[in-house]
C-alpha cells in the first residue's frame, strides 16, 4: 500500500523566479467557471440524445439553457476552482463524485454542457498512460508514436528519447516488443514519456500506486521537480496521507458538486469525516445481526454463531468513538450449537484501506467446554491508534485450528483527531501512536 | 521555459463551434497540419503491425482482387454474362476495374474502420483528430501501391499496350478516394454510435462490386445498366479505365461533377465529424 511508504523527499532543484513570486502574483493556469455536466443513465436513451446533440451542434445552437432529459442526471454541477502557476492541487471524492468526469473536460476530451473551462498552456493528462502503445511494436517505435499522439515532432522526439529511456529504466529492453511487458513496466514507459515532454499543466489520477515503490518514488520526485520549474499538477487520489502531505490546496467534489476546496488538511479531513459517517449510515440501515452474517466470509453456523458484538468504553457505556490512548472494551455474544473443547479466540484492526493495523493476543478457553451462549469480553488497553475509522476482523477456530467462524469486519469504530499537529502535512504520521516517555536531561 | 504570454489559451464552452466559423476554420487547419506528423506515425504504426503478425505478408493486399478476378472470370466462361467490345483480355480487365475500385471500397470503409480500432485513445486523449482520418488515407494508399505491383504484372503477362493518357490516372484515382473517404466521414458519427453501420457497410460494399462497372463496361442494358449509369463511382471508376486502355473519356461531365460535389460534401463531412466527436465520445468513452 501506498501509506506504508516512506514520505517523498522534496528535491532540491532549481526553484526559480516562481518560489519569490506569491499565489497571487502568479499567472492563473486553469480557470473553471460554473461547469456542468449531464450523464444519462441507460445506454440506449444515452446513444439517442447523442445523435440529437449532434444535430444540435450542426444547427449551431446555443445551448444556454440546460435541463435535464429523462433518465440523465448531473454528473458534475456549477464547479468553479482555479489553478496558479507552479501550483499542485487535490482533487479528492468518493467514486463516483465526478472526478474522471471533470479531468475528460479539462482535457476537452468532452464538452460541457454549462459553465466554461480556460486553459493556458499545454495540459497532460495521466488518465491515459500509454494511450496508443500497440502491444506488437517495440518501446522505442512506442515512444515515438506516443509523443506524436501527445503531439511531439519526431525531432523533439529524438531529443528526449534518452531521458526517456533513462527515466523509466527499461534500459535493454528498448527494442523488445511492449507486450512482453509487465504492466507495471507499461506504466513506467508512459509515465516517462508524459513527464519528460514538459507540459505546462499536468493530471496525474492514480497512476502513482501503479509500479513499484522505487519508481513511484521517483515519480513522485518527478513531479514535484516539475512543479518548481512552474507547471501546475491537478493531483487526484483516494490516498489522503498523500494528498494531504503533497498538495496545499484541494478541491473535495461529492456528487458532482465541489463539496470544500482549501488546505488540504482540512479538507481531507473533512472528506473522511463524511466518508466514516456514510460507512456507519450504511451500518445503521442494515441490521447488525446481518452483518454480522453477511460480513463473516467464512463460517460454520450449524456450530458456531456470532450473536452479537459491541463496543464500550471504560465506564461501559456504548460508544464506537474513541480517543488515541482510550481504553476499548469489546464484548463478543457468542453461541455454540454443539459442545466444543479448547476453543482459540483471536480478533485483529484494520484500517479504512483494509490493512491489518494491530493484531490481539489469542485466547484458548481450555478451562471448560464451550456449549450455549457465552460472552467474552476484551479490553484494548491505551489504545495506540492515530486518528481514523477501524473495523474489527473476528476469528474462532477449534483446537485442531479448524476455522468455525472468520469475518474481516463485525464492526466499526473512530479514534478523533485530537493530535498536535507537528507542521502541515504531519510528516510524522504513522499508523500507531506508541505510549512513550520523553523527557529533558 | 514558458514565458506566460506566449501560452497557448485554450477555451472549452458549451455552445456550438458552429457559431464562430472563423475561429472553427482556424482550428481545423490548424489541426489538419498538427496532424502530418502523428498520422504518419500512426500509418506506419498499423501497417508495421498488421504485416509483422502474418505469414503471408502483403499477400493479403492483393488477394480480395484476384478472388474476384477469379470469379468473374468463372462466371463469363460458364456464358453466365456475355462481355464484348472491352479492347484487352478479360482477366486484365477485371484486375484493373478491381483494383480501381477497391481504392473507393477502401476509403469508403478507412474512416470508421480507423476510429473505432482508435476508440482507446480517442477517448482518453484530446488530439488532433484530423490524424485519424488522414492515417486511414494512407492505408489506402499503402494497399493500392502493393496491388498496383499486381496489375503491372497481370498487363505484361497478357501483352496489354497502355494508353498515353494513363499518365493523368492519378486524376480519377483522386476522385475515387475522395469520393470514398467523404462517404465515410459522414457514417462515422453515426457508425461509432450504433454499430448496425460497420455491418450494412460490409455487405453494401460486396453488393455494390456488382452495380459499378467493375468487371463489365457500363454498355450492358436493362435495368442493371440504368442503376450503373446513377451510380456516383461509375463516371469516376469509368474514366480510370479509359485513361489506361483508350484515352481521354468522350464526357466528362459527370466526372467533374462527381468529382466536385464529393470535394465540397467532404469539406463539410469533415466540420461535421468535427463537432459530433466530442459528444460521442462522451456517450461510448468509458
Amino acid at each position: 500500500m501506498e501509506v506504508s511508504e516512506p514520505f517523498f523527499k522534496k528535491v532540491p532543484t532549481r526553484r526559480r523566479h516562481l518560489k519569490r513570486l506569491n499565489m497571487t502574483e502568479r499567472e492563473t493556469l486553469v480557470e473553471v467557471k460554473g461547469l456542468s455536466k449531464k450523464f444519462c443513465r441507460r445506454l440506449k436513451r444515452s446513444l439517442w440524445y447523442g445523435i440529437r446533440d449532434i444535430g444540435a451542434e450542426l444547427i449551431g445552437s446555443k445551448r444556454d439553457h440546460v435541463k435535464l432529459r429523462k433518465e440523465e442526471f448531473w454528473a458534475l454541477k456549477d464547479v468553479s476552482f482555479e489553478i496558479k502557476q507552479g501550483e499542485l492541487v487535490g482533487l479528492i471524492g468518493a467514486n463516483g463524485a465526478g472526478k474522471t468526469t471533470l479531468l475528460k473536460l479539462l482535457s476537452g476530451l468532452i464538452k460541457p454542457d454549462e459553465g466554461e473551462i480556460t486553459i493556458k498552456g499545454k495540459i497532460q493528462a495521466l488518465i491515459a498512460l500509454g494511450a496508443g502503445f500497440n502491444p506488437i511494436l517495440t518501446a522505442r517505435e512506442n515512444i515515438y508514436i506516443n509523443g506524436a499522439v501527445l503531439g511531439f515532432s519526431k525531432k523533439q522526439m529524438d531529443q528526449s528519447i534518452e531521458k526517456i529511456m533513462d527515466f523509466a529504466e527499461i534500459g535493454e529492453f528498448i527494442d523488445m516488443p511492449v507486450h512482453s511487458y509487465s504492466s507495471g513496466m507499461q506504466v513506467r514507459l508512459g509515465f516517462s514519456v508524459a513527464v519528460n515532454l514538459k507540459p505546462d499543466i499536468l493530471i496525474v489520477d492514480e497512476v502513482l500506486a501503479v509500479g513499484d515503490a522505487s519508481f513511484r518514488r521517483k515519480a513522485r520526485n518527478k513531479m514535484m521537480e516539475l512543479l518548481h520549474s512552474g507547471i501546475s499538477v491537478l493531483f487526484v487520489s483516494h490516498n489522503m496521507a498523500l494528498v494531504s502531505s503533497m498538495t496545499s490546496r484541494c478541491i473535495y467534489l461529492e456528487k458532482g458538486r465541489v463539496a470544500a476546496v482549501g488546505p488540504s488538511d482540512e479538507v481531507t479531513s473533512q472528506y473522511l469525516t463524511d466518508s466514516i459517517k456514510k460507512s456507519k449510515e450504511s451500518q445503521e440501515y442494515e441490521e447488525q445481526e446481518d452483518i454480522l452474517m453477511t460480513s463473516a466470509y467464512l463460517t460454520v453456523p450449524d456450530v458456531f454463531i456470532l450473536e452479537k458484538f459491541y463496543l464500550r468504553n471504560h465506564s461501559d457505556d456504548d460508544t464506537d468513538e474513541f480517543n488515541t490512548y482510550d481504553n476499548i472494551k469489546l464484548a463478543f455474544e457468542m453461541h455454540f450449537l454443539q459442545p466444543m473443547e479448547k476453543v482459540l479466540l483471536a480478533f485483529n484492526i484494520r484500517d479504512q484501506v483494509d490493512d491489518v493495523v494491530i493484531c490481539s493476543s489469542k485466547m484458548r478457553l481450555d478451562d471448560r467446554p464451550c456449549q450455549g451462549s457465552m460472552t467474552v469480553e476484551c479490553e484494548i488497553k491505551n489504545t495506540q491508534l492515530r486518528e481514523g475509522n477501524y473495523h474489527i476482523g473476528f476469528y474462532v477456530s477449534d483446537e485442531d485450528g479448524g476455522s468455525l467462524y472468520k469475518s474481516h469486519s463485525v464492526g466499526f469504530f473512530t479514534i478523533l483527531a485530537n493530535m498536535t499537529i507537528i507542521e502541515k502535512g504531519d510528516p510524522t504520521r504513522g499508523f500507531v501512536v506508541i505510549d512513550t516517555a520523553w523527557k529533558v536531561l | 521555459m514558458m514565458g506566460a504570454t506566449e501560452l497557448l489559451i485554450t477555451r472549452h464552452t458549451p455552445e456550438s463551434r458552429l457559431r464562430h466559423p472563423i475561429t472553427l476554420l482556424k482550428e481545423m487547419f490548424r489541426d489538419l497540419k498538427a496532424s502530418r506528423e502523428l498520422s504518419w506515425r500512426l500509418l506506419i504504426r498499423d501497417i508495421s503491425a498488421q504485416y509483422r503478425q502474418t505469414l503471408l505478408g502483403y499477400f493479403w493486399a492483393v488477394f480480395p482482387p484476384l478472388v474476384t478476378t477469379l470469379v468473374f472470370i468463372l462466371l463469363r466462361s460458364s456464358a453466365v454474362m456475355d462481355i464484348k467490345g472491352i479492347g484487352i483480355p478479360y482477366p486484365a480487365y477485371v484486375i484493373m476495374g478491381t483494383v480501381f475500385f477497391q481504392v473507393f471500397v477502401d476509403a469508403l470503409n478507412a474512416p470508421l474502420k480507423v476510429v473505432n480500432e482508435s476508440k482507446a485513445i480517442l477517448t482518453k486523449i484530446d488530439l488532433p483528430r484530423e490524424a485519424f482520418i488522414l492515417s486511414g488515407i494512407g492505408e489506402v494508399l499503402f494497399s493500392f501501391g502493393i496491388k498496383v505491383i499486381l496489375l503491372i504484372g497481370a498487363f505484361i503477362y497478357y501483352n496489354v499496350h497502355i494508353s498515353w493518357t494513363t499518365v493523368l490516372l492519378p486524376i480519377p484515382l483522386l476522385g475515387l478516394l475522395l469520393l470514398g473517404t467523404m462517404l465515410g466521414i459522414f457514417l462515422i458519427p453515426v457508425g461509432l454510435l450504433y454499430k448496425d453501420i460497420q455491418s450494412a457497410l460490409l455487405i453494401a460494399t460486396q453488393g455494390l462490386v456488382f452495380l459499378t462497372p467493375v468487371a463489365y463496361p457500363p454498355s450492358v442494358g436493362g435495368t442493371l445498366g440504368k442503376i450503373m449509369s446513377l451510380n456516383p463511382v461509375s463516371p469516376l471508376l469509368m474514366a480510370a479505365k479509359d485513361l489506361v486502355t483508350h484515352g481521354i473519356p468522350g464526357d466528362l461531365i459527370p466526372f467533374f461533377t462527381v468529382f466536385a460535389v464529393a470535394v465540397v460534401l467532404l469539406f463539410i463531412g469533415w466540420i461535421v465529424y468535427r463537432l459530433a466527436l466530442p459528444i460521442i465520445i462522451e456517450r461510448i468513452g468509458a
